[in-house]
């Protein structure tokens, strides 16, 4: 942990009350950062993807000699530094080629982190499309069947679907429509030792054209960057931090009275449950003449123990 | 140009993030095929469909129309993802702030310059320039006790002519 500052002055603390927790979160900021090792590719790449996140992205362009699977106390100082919720870290070597790590992070520390080796690329600058205005919301598609069903694809799902959306908005104008980024993978074997099917990102740019109908035909151009990524390593969350990440504001709904309704007519009715009256402990109106006499009582006993006799005798034939 | 799509399996969407999830498996030959122009319409053409399910269901939502266009009211988000931060506890109230709330004491409200005139029908400053406090200055005819009915009653107390000459 950094060492807590005391704002001096209003700029700093306007800066600090900036980073405090609040109730309904903006855009993640993800931080680019490179390894001790890298390779043009890689680097491209990196480049390609800060450019899908701006403005809520950090470029660094230094070398880090980080390894993420091992240390995390870098990543988690580079996080509360740039206040950043996720990190994307490039590495190169003969055992991981082209290897990306995005990391994303819960209150500073590490919560899951997943390993993509770039098989395939082809940068935003080969196709010749309109580059998208930075900071426009993407849409998002998930294709396949696995992104459901599978733990690891449900990671990527919901670790792309935490990048890429950018801020949440509740109004958006119909003209932002403008791209959308489709993730696709095959479907995953229940063999373990089989390898993961690989993940496909595709960024495609939208075009509504005229229709006979009143919703408008889609037509979409790839506009880069193309990327097929391998799974590697992945280290899930913890549970008990991902339910602490996972928990939702308590709303303001109106809270309805339980055991108050509104009748037909309009009335307001209303239930009131009581527990059951021993009815043994009431007070009532004594009637003196109603009172049972000890020889009253003696008759009932003899009565009820003829009644016993009987039922001995039943028993018998039976 | 058709802008309807058949599907095996309904699609499930978020409007809140303007996502769709797609759970009909993907024709693996096609995917894993060399020929990269093959994989890439299938890529395309699958992506299209869905992506204009995803658009119909969008301009689907309710509308307002304004002067910079047409905006969509987009609902709240769905598909759970965690957050960055841990949620905010909630700050204890102020003294202040529990006093007037028990009070009953809203803040004030700024009421601002301008007022409604009946008698122009417009919207004058309140007081500096042009101003409604001097109007009775610039009037070329002020009634006879006009101006004391503008007055407070200490300014009458301090401005008749027996409390200007106590002080004199």
């Amino acid at each position: 942990m950094l060492r807590q500052v005391k704002p001096k002055n209003a700029r700093t603390k306007r800066v600090m009350d900036k980073r405090e927790p609040k109730l309904l979160e903006g855009a993640k900021i993800a931080l680019f950062l490179r390894g001790n090792a890298t390779s043009q590719l890689v680097v491209d790449v990196l480049h390609d993807l800060h450019s899908l996140k701006k403005p809520f992205a950090v470029n660094f362009q230094k070398k880090n000699s980080l390894l993420p699977f091992e240390d995390s106390s870098s990543l988690e100082f580079f996080s509360e530094k740039n206040d950043a919720g996720l990190a994307v870290f490039a590495t190169h070597n003969k055992k991981r080629p082209h290897n990306l790590a995005w990391i994303r992070f819960f209150d500073y520390h590490v919560l899951d982190m997943i390993e993509l080796g770039v098989v395939d690329y082809k940068p935003i600058s080969s196709f010749h499309t309109v580059p998208i205005v930075p900071g426009t919301k993407p849409m998002m598609l998930f294709q396949g069947p696995s992104f459901d069903s599978h733990p690891v694809f449900r990671h990527v799902k919901s670790l792309f679907l935490d990048f890429f959306r950018g801020e949440p908005i509740q109004k958006l104008d119909s003209a932002g429509l403008s791209h959308v980024i489709v993730v696709s993978a095959g479907e995953a074997s229940d063999d373990e030792t089989q390898p993961l099917p690989k993940v496909n990102f595709r960024v495609y740019s939208t075009k509504l054209l005229k229709s006979k109908t009143n919703l408008p035909r889609l037509e979409l151009e790839e506009m880069g960057p193309r990327l097929d990524f391998s799974i590697r390593r992945v280290q899930p969350a913890q549970a008990d931090v991902l339910k602490e990440a996972l928990k939702k504001p308590k709303t303001q709904e109106p809270k309805t009275k339980k055991n108050v309704d509104v009748d037909v007519v309009g009335n307001k009715v209303g239930r009131i449950h009581v527990d059951q009256q021993d009815l043994s402990d009431m007070q009532t109106r004594k009637m003196k003449g109603l009172k049972r006499s000890a020889a009253e009582v003696e008759e009932e006993e003899d009565e009820s123990e003829g009644e016993d006799e009987d039922e001995d005798v039943v028993s018998d034939v039976e | 140009m058709s802008t309807s799509v058949e599907k095996a399996i309904p699609l499930e969407f978020d409007l809140g993030n303007m996502s769709a999830f797609d759970v009909t498996p993907l024709d693996q030959t096609k995917l894993n095929s060399q020929n990269s122009r093959e994989k890439e319409d299938y890529l395309a053409s699958m992506a299209r469909d869905n992506t204009q399910l995803l658009v119909n269901k969008m301009l689907a939502l309710p509308k307002e129309r304004t002067q910079d266009g047409v905006l969509l009211a987009l609902p709240e988000t769905t598909t759970p993802t965690p957050r960055a931060k841990h949620l905010p506890k909630p700050k204890p109230e102020t003294k202040w702030a529990r006093f007037a709330r028990l009070k009953g004491i809203a803040p004030k409200k700024r009421e601002g310059k301008l007022v409604f005139d009946e008698a122009s029908g417009e919207w004058v400053p309140k007081w500096g320039y042009k101003g409604k406090n001097k109007e009775l200055d610039t009037q070329w005819i002020v009634e006879d006790g006009e101006r004391e009915k503008k007055m407070t009653s200490k300014q009458v107390r301090h401005s008749s002519r027996d409390a200007k000459r106590t002080r004199r």
